[in-house]
């Protein structure tokens, strides 16, 4: 049931004889020309669309309504300073880095394999534990180079437990062309929750205060608070980094044909398999140093953390348009974005108590939002023929 | 055959899709240095047989020899390495990577130096000047004629001893199947062997030293190509 699937085909002609007759109508002035001119638009609108188109149009309008009567009585209330708006921006990119640095991860397995790696979440989860092993000595130290080497190692542990994942649970069903690995993707995932549990406990742990990060960063009228601004630094780097290396590397480019040939790229004498363990490789590491610099912000972490974190990942892949990796770094900071103004910019003016408690509606909100009306997501492009 | 020695065997392959038989008990052969070319129908099997050699479907029966080694050991990636590379069928360029990154990805079973590898390139642009005002450009963006001349410009960079051509002239104007087929002559005079799938036997004929002609999936004819050219059944079925 499409909504370009109408069965109402144009009678032709009928429609510019219409306006003919309307256009030169002159004696009747020029308003009356432009009124029947909009009639008569609106009337071949209503003769083309279907039922589908009708309902779109009345959640388009709905949903236009909501938020801008949320803004606008958000903005009346006046319940928050300008600085507080630009704490809110920042917190929102600093979320914002890390949802980017996960959602690389999905997107470009997605890209490579067309596969969701569910577990991907869990991964990022595992980096976290990992850097949290070696966290007291490496803090003791005290120096800036402690959080490097800790970010080093949670990077390390996603890598290798994301290629491991990939060997063992999802490249024996590759070509089985069932959803046997998505089975196994959830599978994993509990794997890597209970085996956490099992080594780190239910309740939430975290690293000691890191002194260098400690204190806030004085910007005009507003306070920011060290750590946030060294996170969005830190993915921004990760971020170029990888730019660099799928853009301007031979690794990168035999990436990009596997993407989007597997078969010519094997005449090219590239080793689909290889391109597969280096993806999830990378994909680990992104997905390692968001968990280290999650566990920086946010200063707790537990075994379950990985699903939720997780599933916004995704919601940031699919929002910049699945398999693209500029459009998962710009998903991530929308959705950051959406998540930290959301409550504050339009739920707070409904009278809602503790709007931030509904930032999760928010971000899920914005996903189901840009399924319905833009399902390729921001930078996707429509498929029209399914590649092979 | 005799004093030059084989490059490609093939013997007695078979290449079934399911319970369908596309190619049934094949044999060719191209020495070192040769021009050879498989001519026959849509359909006859020729591009099954092409992929079987290349490792990208499974085959039955017999063997497939290359300098001796036989391919049926290996995986599809391995054999540009050894200098076998395929120009598929409908060009198959990678449409959102540019040309150069095209072309250079063609080398990338190569340990080459830098130095080799520019060289090699400016052969390739050389070859085919259209290449290097377009080579910032996303190959997607080329023309038909344009990425055919890609895709041979990608083969060639991996320095092959042997090239399979799968349809070059495909979809392509007159004009232009002149000029592709004036540089896969020029790539001939090089030394470089080649098996030339097509279904415009014409051209294939007259570049090639030797044909084999295949139909419903055996092979029916083969040949030395001046003498298949005055073939009664060779014209009725493909000349007219």
């Amino acid at each position: 049931m499409t909504p370009g699937a109408s069965p109402v085909t144009r009678s032709s002609g009928e429609i510019p004889d219409r306006a003919a007759a309307a256009g030169g109508n002159h004696g009747a002035g020029m308003d009356v020309g432009k009124a029947a001119a909009l009639h008569i638009a609106l009337a071949d609108w209503r003769r083309r669309s279907t039922w589908v188109d009708m309902v779109m149009l009345a959640l388009r309008v709905s949903l236009l309504v909501l938020v801008s009567a949320g803004l606008l009585l958000s903005l009346a209330h006046n319940e928050y300073s300008a600085a507080d708006w630009l704490s809110f921006a920042v917190f929102g990119l600093t979320l914002g880095s890390i949802y980017a640095l996960i959602s690389l991860g999905y997107t470009m397995v997605y890209g490579v394999l067309r596969m969701i790696n569910f577990a991907h979440g869990d991964v990022f989860m595992a980096g976290a534990f990992g850097a949290l092993i070696v966290a007291d000595p490496l803090i003791a130290t005290g120096s800036l180079f402690a959080v490097l080497a800790l970010i080093a190692v949670g990077a390390a542990t996603s890598a290798a437990i994301a290629a491991l994942i990939e060997r063992v649970a999802y490249r024996p069903f590759r070509h089985r062309g069932t959803l046997a690995p998505l089975i196994c993707a959830i599978g994993v995932s509990f794997v890597l929750q209970y085996t956490v549990r099992g080594f780190f406990g239910t309740g939430s742990r975290a690293y000691h205060d890191i002194p260098v990060l400690d204190g806030v960063v004085i910007l005009g009228p507003l306070q920011v608070p060290l750590v946030q601004l060294f996170v969005i630094l830190a993915a921004l780097l990760a971020m170029g980094a990888l730019h660099l290396l799928v853009q301007h590397t031979r690794l990168g480019a035999s990436m990009r044909a596997v993407a989007e040939d597997r078969e010519t790229a094997a005449l090219m004498g590239i080793n689909a398999d290889r391109v597969v363990t280096f993806t999830f490789l990378i994909g680990g590491v992104m997905a390692g140093t968001a968990g280290v610099l999650y566990a920086l912000v946010f200063k707790q972490i537990h075994a379950f953390m990985g699903f939720a974190i997780g599933i916004k990942g995704f919601a940031a892949a699919v929002l910049g348009g699945i398999g693209n990796i500029p459009g998962a770094m710009v998903g991530g900071f929308v959705l950051g974005l959406a998540e930290s103004f959301g409550p504050a910019a339009l739920l707070s003016g409904f009278g809602i108590p503790a709007p931030y408690q509904l930032k999760d509606a928010i971000a899920y909100g914005l996903l189901v939002i840009i399924l319905i009306f833009r399902p390729q997501g921001i930078f996707g492009e429509r498929l029209a023929v399914k590649r092979m | 055959m005799t004093g030059v020695s084989t490059l490609l065997s093939v013997h007695d392959v078979d290449v079934h899709y399911g319970q369908i038989c596309a190619v049934r008990g094949a044999s060719l052969d191209v020495a070192e240095g040769e021009v050879v070319t498989l001519i026959g129908a849509n359909g006859a099997g020729k591009s099954s047989l092409i992929n079987a050699i290349c490792r990208l479907r499974p085959c039955g029966e017999g063997h497939i020899r290359f300098r001796g080694q036989d391919l049926r050991a290996l995986r599809a990636d391995e054999l540009p390495g050894l200098g076998l590379v395929q120009v598929p069928e409908g060009r198959r360029v990678f449409g959102r990577l540019t040309v150069m990154e095209n072309l250079r990805l063609g080398a990338f079973c190569r340990k080459a130096a830098r130095d080799e590898l520019e060289t090699d390139l400016a052969a390739v642009l050389d070859l085919f000047p259209r290449l290097a005002e377009r080579r910032d450009q996303a190959a997607g963006t080329l023309s038909g004629g344009e990425q055919q001349m890609l895709a041979i410009g990608r083969g060639l960079m991996a320095k092959p001893a042997m090239l399979l051509l799968d349809e070059p002239s495909m979809g392509l104007a007159p004009r232009i199947i002149d000029v592709i087929y004036g540089a896969i002559a020029a790539i001939a005079a090089k030394g470089v062997s080649l098996l030339i799938v097509e279904q415009n036997a014409f051209l294939a004929l007259e570049l090639a030293r030797r044909a084999f002609v295949m139909e419903a999936g055996t092979i029916t004819l083969s040949g030395p190509a001046a003498s298949l050219v005055d073939d009664e059944r060779v014209r009725a079925a493909y000349l007219g």
